[in-house]
């Protein structure tokens, strides 16, 4: 019987978690380094690639070949260009380029072989991931070999993983699962009750994490250097390295107030002792994002500190001293300690995997989890592109019109009357748009479909098209565009099994050794 | 007695039914006009003739409930008014709108002092009413040149009833009432439909053709405007260090003159006019938005502020300077912020910021000096907000510019949150 699995594909590290045979969730470990997280890096050479710690160990040598950060990317038309050592937009691209999700499938192949007959999995994501990232996600994994049963959103998967610990069935309530990993921070508000999880609301931030706490680092030590020598820190190709000793300094101010450490530059070896205190003041301007997103999540689900229970901790960066005071200075009491932090998404995933395919389930692991409920909310606000009268601009203007709205309560269906605007009109264009915020302006949104209803005849305008729209709980929206008068249909399921390319990823893939 | 006493009371009782007699609103007055070309005292003039006035009892009807009568006589030219286009716009006060403009004066004796064209009377009981109206067509300014259809409207109204300084339209709800143009476009000669506004009484309305032969203050407006938008281009382009001949190219460039074509050398006389101006260093842009409200709808205001915009962003940057610029003429221009915010979001949003401190910073989030600090950090959250949604925006430019917008913000917050 084939294995399921949950996998946390994450910024600066990934774990994948089964159900043992009593229904448990269980991190596994690497089978080279007995480690239950392995770093998010790839190192590529031709066509040899190393995935984890050991791709690490190549920053010093050969910077160019290894890849991190890669989830950041997934978004992107980008590629990583190994010749150039950085991430470039994608009509540059050769064949020595490689795509987020090629990248991302490497870490998934070395993930799966962790573990034996690996074929379905649950992978999670940042609650505000894109469409377009979600699909890059699912391309990955196609290419590791991987079904995907469905994504889900990492506070979630938190969330649920913390709802199946035994002993937490006494705390029930209004939860904030705060997560603060390596590239992304997601605050999401839940309702715990016993077992079952429903998801209230998530606010967040891609391009905040323990990765850009490491680069404040790396300015603090290069000025400090630059002080004490009077030669610059930062030289040709080591700017990797430096963001590598940046996060070991960083994890032992999490423990102490000051740490020494010798760093290399141009002026040779010197010792720098860097202070916590210094550390938390080059930070400030990121904690301040985590305070503005903790607020939002609160005004977000119509709550204030007090009503809220517990705030549960997840993410390497929840170390951080400073990040677990501000939480109590907005929350007004401390977060709840006791779950492993980096652990929690991944066995959260493992859990939702199960509940997910429950056929596949032995008698004592569906009793274990048969309890755990969950009920998300869609993370966007889903439309559509419409023309409306401008009042103050006295003209037509393209806007979007929002169907679904954010935070939501999946199953989610919305209906919607729309008219053509000109006599005999042979179609319409389709536009499906998804955003992070209310947006009705055309360029603040993304359209992430494209499509065209032909009619099969001319009628005056105000001809009436009923828009349907329908997001399930797998994530996927499905629209329906229908001609009243004809009852002609455009239908479109998103999100699309692949992206084009995939088949050609597929046969490069094969020539590659994952060690 | 008896039988006396009843031929008195008779007697008594008669004489007050005869004054009892009152008149009743929901009696109609029904005025009537008509409409002549004249010469009168000399002057090509429009006589406009009232039937059906009210008499002395509807008056004082009025009077007794405190109100004063008037008659109002206003004019527009209806001459686009069209009525398949009425019925195929989509907006049809936006229709009426742009297609039916009042006459208006520039003979302070022949407007309420707000160039509208206005005969305004008040009707008095007991006092011999004008019968006749002569309006001089010299006094007369129309909005377009040539050959244009005038419509002559009479309203019976009291002082209570609101007129639209701007247009002359009666006000209904704080906002224009069209009725008259309907009415007018549905070819309805009983004209009986004011009967909602209490104030009006009667009304009626006549048309008449005639040939202007000067150009129209719209067509003098729309010059005016694009004189003003020549030089403000000049300016905040002179004011940022560009060439002057590039900022004539980029000017040209970016100005929407649509002339007619027996206007088309307008273009190049105002550009000539303008250029020499600028290079002459003779541009105070204070002057010319002093006077830019009187010329332009308000769209047109929004319309400068996409001009000033699009030569802000031609280089792909935007400056504090041109940020500043901008902002003073949309304040001048006393358009709505949030809107005018919104359009700058919008056209600033892929291109490159350049020389903001921490106070300019505030103002692109439309921050003032006035503002309390727990408003600003509200604003600066909600800014945060926005832009970090739209760090996974699909175009590369804005992403980029969110991203640096949304650090700015936290930053700012950081400043007032110590």
């Amino acid at each position: 019987m084939s294995k399921i699995i949950g996998i946390d594909l994450g910024t600066t590290f990934s774990a994948i978690a089964q159900l043992d045979d009593l229904g448990n969730p269980e991190v596994l470990a690497s089978t080279d380094s007995n480690k239950k997280i392995t770093a998010s890096a790839v190192f590529i050479k031709n066509n040899n690639v190393v995935v984890g710690d050991k791709a690490l160990d190549a920053l010093i040598a050969t910077p160019n070949n290894v890849i991190t950060e890669t989830k950041r990317q997934m978004e992107n038309d980008s590629v990583y260009s190994v010749e150039a050592g950085k991430w470039i937009d994608k009509d540059e691209s050769n064949k020595e380029n490689f795509s987020p999700a090629q990248i991302s499938s490497f870490i998934l192949s070395k993930l799966k072989n962790y573990t034996s007959d690996v074929k379905k999995a649950v992978i999670t994501v940042p609650a505000l991931f894109a469409e377009k990232a979600r699909v890059a996600t699912l391309d990955a994994a196609k290419m590791a070999g991987i079904e995907v049963i469905s994504l889900i959103n990492e506070p979630t998967a938190a969330a649920c993983y913390y709802a199946s610990l035994p002993n937490v069935k006494k705390i029930s309530g209004k939860i904030l699962v705060f997560d603060l990993g390596g590239g992304t921070f997601d605050v999401t508000v839940c309702e715990v009750e016993g077992s079952k999880v429903d998801v209230i609301t998530s606010r967040g931030d891609k391009w905040l994490g323990g990765k850009d706490f490491d680069k404040e680092l790396v300015k603090l030590m290069e000025q400090k250097y630059k002080a004490s020598t009077n030669k610059n820190l930062i030289s040709n190709n080591n700017y990797s390295k430096q963001m590598e000793i940046a996060e070991q300094i960083k994890r032992a101010l999490s423990a102490k107030e000051s740490h020494s450490e010798v760093l290399e530059g141009e002026a040779g070896p010197k010792k720098i002792e860097i202070l916590r205190s210094e550390f938390e003041q080059s930070i400030q301007t990121h904690i301040e994002k985590l305070k503005m997103l903790m607020e939002e999540a609160l005004d977000g689900s119509g709550l204030k500190p007090e009503n809220v229970s517990h705030t549960l901790l997840v993410g390497g960066s929840t170390r951080i001293p400073l990040v677990t005071e501000t939480i109590e200075k907005v929350m007004k009491k401390l977060p709840l300690k006791g779950v492993n932090v980096d652990e929690a998404v991944a066995a959260g995933a493992a859990i939702y995997a199960g509940l997910k395919s429950k056929t596949d389930l032995n008698e004592a692991q569906k009793k274990a989890i048969e309890s755990v409920k969950l009920q998300d909310v869609c993370n966007f606000y889903l439309g559509t592109l419409v023309m409306e009268e401008d009042p103050v601009l006295n003209r037509r203007v393209p806007a979007n019109l929002i169907l679904i709205d954010r935070d939501t309560a999946l199953p989610a269906r919305k209906v919607k009357r729309l008219e053509t605007l000109e006599d005999d009109q042979e179609a319409i264009s389709i536009e499906i748009t998804q955003s992070e915020g209310r947006e009705k302006n055309r360029e603040f949104v993304n359209i992430i479909h494209e499509g065209r209803l032909e009619f099969p005849d001319k009628k005056p305008k105000g001809r009436a098209i009923e828009v349907t729209y329908v997001y399930d709980t797998s994530g996927k929206l499905h629209c329906t565009f229908t001609d009243e008068t004809s009852r002609k249909k455009y239908e479109v399921s998103l999100r699309p099994e692949s992206a084009e390319d995939l088949k050609k990823d597929y046969e490069q893939i094969e020539h590659i050794l994952i060690e | 007695m008896f039988k006396q006493d009843k031929i008195i009371n008779d007697e008594y009782n008669y004489i007050d039914e005869d004054y009892k007699y009152q008149w009743q609103e929901s009696e109609k007055i029904n005025l009537s006009t008509s409409v002549e070309k004249k010469k009168i005292n000399g002057k090509d003039s429009f006589q406009i003739s009232f039937k059906g006035l009210p008499d002395d009892n509807i008056i004082e009807h009025y009077n007794n409930e405190d109100k004063k009568i008037f008659l109002k006589l206003f004019a527009y030219d209806v001459t686009d008014l069209n009525k398949n286009d009425y019925d195929e716009a989509t907006n049809y006060e936006i229709y009426i709108e742009k297609n039916c403009n009042v006459i208006k004066t520039s003979d302070f004796s022949w407007s309420n002092g707000n160039n509208v064209l206005i005969q305004s009377l008040e009707i008095k009981p007991f006092e011999d009413i004008t019968k006749k109206i002569a309006i001089p067509f010299s006094v007369m300014l129309f909005p377009k040149y040539g050959k244009r259809k005038i419509s002559f409207r009479s309203y019976i109204c009291t002082d209570k009833q609101i007129f639209d300084g701007l247009t002359g339209r009666i006000v209904k709800d704080k906002k224009q009432n069209f009725a008259a143009e309907e009415f007018y476009l549905e070819q309805i000669e009983n004209f009986d439909e004011y009967n909602d506004l209490a104030e009006i009484i009667s009304y009626d309305h006549k048309s008449i053709d005639v040939f202007y032969k000067q150009p129209g203050y719209l067509q003098l407006n729309k010059r005016k405007l694009i004189n003003s938008k020549i030089l403000l281009g000049f300016d905040i382009l002179l004011k940022n260090s560009i060439d002057i001949n590039e900022a004539l190219k980029k000017i040209i460039d970016k100005i929407d003159f649509s002339f007619e074509d027996e206007e088309a050398i307008y273009k190049t006389l105002d550009i000539k006019e303008n250029f020499y101006k600028a290079c002459s260093n003779k541009i105070d842009s204070n002057v010319v938005l002093s006077k830019l409200k009187e010329y332009s709808v308000i769209e047109e205001r929004y319309e400068i502020i996409n001009y000033l915009l699009n030569l802000a962003i031609d280089d792909k940057t935007f400056s504090k300077n041109e940020n500043n610029f901008i902002d003073n003429v949309a304040k001048s221009l006393e358009l709505d912020n949030e809107k005018y915010r919104e359009i700058k979001k919008q056209k600033t949003a892929s291109v490159k910021f350049v020389g903001f401190d921490n106070s300019s910073g505030e103002t692109l989030f439309g921050i003032t000096e006035n503002m309390a600090k727990e408003e600003k950090i509200k604003i600066l959250r909600k800014e945060y907000s926005r832009w970090n949604a739209l760090t996974n925006n699909n175009d590369k430019a804005i992403r980029e510019r969110a991203r640096e917008m949304r650090d700015l913000a936290a930053k700012l917050r950081l400043g007032l949150s110590r």
